[in-house]
């Protein structure tokens, strides 16, 4: 018993939270601190509604202190006829070129959530080439249900369908107050289905790493549109980097290079760089890896198997190719010893 | 601490019936929802009936919740062992690098001309089969599809439903296929590059093996010299050829880094002005007024009456 509570110490330890953990702790209790609200059933309608929150977070819920980017852009575009949305696609560019996906890893909600739920001990599904092909899904829904639906038929598609905070913020945060007893009698096949879609997303982020972001969300699909020009984010450096690999193994979004439009600029790659060639734009800032299951420790190992495999396989024929370096010549199998001696001879002139 | 396997054995025995009560739990709560719906369909939502239905499965929750709490305290006890990669290089990767080593091939650049093709046919299909879809739930007078009615519409769900599935299906697979030819195409991309390579070296060894023949047979001291300057020549046109290479590759990078730094600052520059545009004109013309007011009130939507 003692040797368990020693380990559940040492366990206790070891989830620290990392920089990137407590700014998401931070951002969702700022987006979400009107804590009175979830008590009398009230949505705050202070000033700071005026403002949209970078992350995906319901302004229906009893707590939110800003507006949902998503909400707004799509009642924005249904409104559309009347007037020009500028306002909510001003600040989606502003935040996209500031941000880019920086918010989806470091700021929204949702993702902490699921990343949280994540955690639970289960059996993983991991990404492969399928998770890869439907990380495409969600741009089919930021086309058809945030942008088409609303245009066309005045629906805002992915917050009456599709959107899991709305339901669990605004649904399940607003619905058990007594005060909103006349809205819980209006529930319908809408909210079926939608409860349907959240509790699918929930049990889903249980066994894959932030199912709703790489699969669902319009709104990390509209800000991979920035990756390339966003002011934070990643980079690499391209003259020490030995393409590798180990960056793209150890993430589990469905990036295919660090800093493309599935990436959501954790760093956690930062510290599993052998070479050190993956940094923030403009500055140090190391995150701690604790999220990653890789040790940085053994980076180097790879990276030695990767040469090994690579002069195998394909530098192996070009190495001969390289007989730029007499000494390459030499040590291939040529059977002329006389020649050996002569190139000696070369190379000692 | 050395862990016993035993131990691991029961860890993962537990982690599998946790993995299963969770599913177990999503499916109830899901079961009971649905049931509450389907017991009227409208007004079917409350307190009481909520509460009722959420008690007929009160001991699987409870079960859930403390197994949720054994699994956190497991996870606490025995973190994840840390694991040691093996990295991968991906095909992609391997084909740029040998296009870097070896420059420009004839079957290599037909290959590539390939995936462009297939890439535009893939776009295309992919924005057909949109096009197609819309087409399908838009043509006609149909109640519109994402009314209350939707779900109830019997004609609309084995007629439209069908052929836009039908259609996302075909579209999909087609996707799929050429998707499958590009990973092949990489593939003969990536054997060209090494048969190029393996000439390009099997050229290198021949013409060492020569001079190197003509050393070991000279017959005088003159042949020997001449055999050997001729071995000193290969050795600097090889190290001049390698030198170039790297020369070019460098300047190549440089001009690529910084000609596509000035494009981003420019692009940066350009949407900061857009945006910045935008947030006045939405100020000027009541935008913000109107997201504040959507803001404050509840959004039916959001919550799921519709």
């Amino acid at each position: 018993m003692k040797k368990f509570f020693a380990k559940l110490k040492r366990g206790f330890k070891k989830i620290l939270p990392t920089k990137r953990r407590i700014v998401q702790l931070y951002t969702a209790l700022l987006f979400n601190a009107n804590v009175k609200g979830f008590f009398n059933g009230q949505i705050y309608q202070g000033p700071t509604k005026n403002l949209c929150v970078p992350g995906l977070n319901c302004y229906s819920c009893p707590g939110a202190t800003g507006s949902c980017p998503m909400g707004s852009l799509q009642n924005a575009l249904i409104d559309s006829k009347t007037r020009m949305p500028t306002y909510i696609v001003g600040i989606i560019i502003l935040f996209g070129l500031i941000l880019g996906r920086t918010i989806c890893g470091w700021l929204c909600p949702i993702g902490l959530g699921q990343e949280l739920l994540y955690k639970i001990r289960t059996p993983k599904v991991k990404k492969s080439k399928a998770t890869r092909v439907f990380s495409y899904f969600k741009y089919v829904i930021l086309i058809v249900l945030v942008v088409i639906l609303p245009l066309s038929m005045a629906v805002p598609g992915f917050c009456e369908f599709i959107c899991p905070a709305g339901t669990f913020q605004g649904g399940l945060g607003l619905l058990p107050n007594k005060v909103r007893e006349p809205l819980l009698t209006q529930l319908g096949p809408i909210f079926t289905w939608k409860f349907i879609v959240m509790v699918a997303v929930i049990v889903a982020s249980i066994f894959i790493f932030r199912f709703f972001c790489r699969f669902l969300c319009p709104l990390g699909a509209l800000y991979g549109f920035f990756c390339k020009i966003a002011m934070i984010g990643l980079k690499v450096d391209k003259n020490k980097c030995t393409d590798c690999g180990l960056c793209i193994k150890v993430c589990k979004m469905d990036t295919k290079k660090v800093g493309d439009h599935e990436c959501i600029q954790c760093g956690e790659c930062i510290s599993v760089c052998p070479t050190k060639a993956i940094a923030w734009k403009g500055s140090k800032m190391v995150v701690r890896g604790n999220d990653t299951d890789v040790d940085p420790s053994n980076g180097l190992k790879p990276l030695n198997g990767l040469l090994k495999k690579d002069v195998e396989q394909v530098e192996n024929v070009g190495n001969a190719d390289n007989a730029e370096n007499v000494g390459n010549v030499s040590s291939e199998p040529v059977e002329n010893k006389g020649c050996e001696a002569s190139q000696a001879g070369v190379e000692n002139e | 601490m050395k862990e016993k396997s035993g131990e691991r054995i029961l860890r993962s025995l537990y982690t599998i019936l946790f993995s299963l009560l969770t599913l177990f739990v999503g499916a109830l709560c899901i079961i009971q929802v649905w049931s509450i719906f389907k017991s009227e369909a409208s007004g079917a939502f409350t307190r009481a009936r909520v509460w009722a239905h959420f008690k007929e499965i009160w001991i699987p929750i409870v079960v859930f919740v403390g197994a949720l709490m054994g699994n956190i305290i497991i996870a606490l006890a025995y973190p994840k062992q840390k694991e040691k990669l093996k990295a991968e290089i991906d095909p992609w990767i391997t084909a740029r690098r040998l296009r870097e080593k070896v420059g420009g091939v004839t079957g290599a650049k037909k290959e590539r001309v390939f995936r462009g093709v297939v890439n535009v046919f893939i776009a295309a299909i992919t924005a057909f089969g949109l096009a197609l879809c819309i087409g399908i739930m838009y043509v006609d007078s149909y109640t519109p599809m994402l009314s209350a009615k939707f779900f109830l519409k019997q004609d609309f769900l084995v007629d439209r439903l069908v052929r836009v599935a039908m259609c996302a299906l075909s579209g999909l697979l087609a996707c799929v296929i050429l998707v499958s030819l590009k990973s092949l195409s990489i593939k003969r991309e990536i054997a060209i590059y090494k048969e190029a390579l393996v000439a390009r070296a099997k050229g290198n060894k021949e013409a060492w093996a020569s001079v190197c023949e003509k050393i070991a047979l000279a017959k005088n001291e003159k042949e020997l010299a001449q055999a050997r300057a001729e071995a000193k020549a290969l050795l600097k046109k090889q190290e001049k050829d390698a030198k170039a290479a790297s020369k070019v590759k460098k300047t190549k990078a440089k001009t690529n880094k910084n000609s596509s730094q000035v494009w981003i600052w420019a692009a940066r520059i350009a949407l900061f002005a857009v945006a910045v545009t935008f947030i006045v004109m939405g100020v000027d013309n009541g935008g913000v007024k109107a997201m504040f007011m959507k803001a404050i009130n509840v959004c039916t939507q959001c919550i799921g009456i519709g």
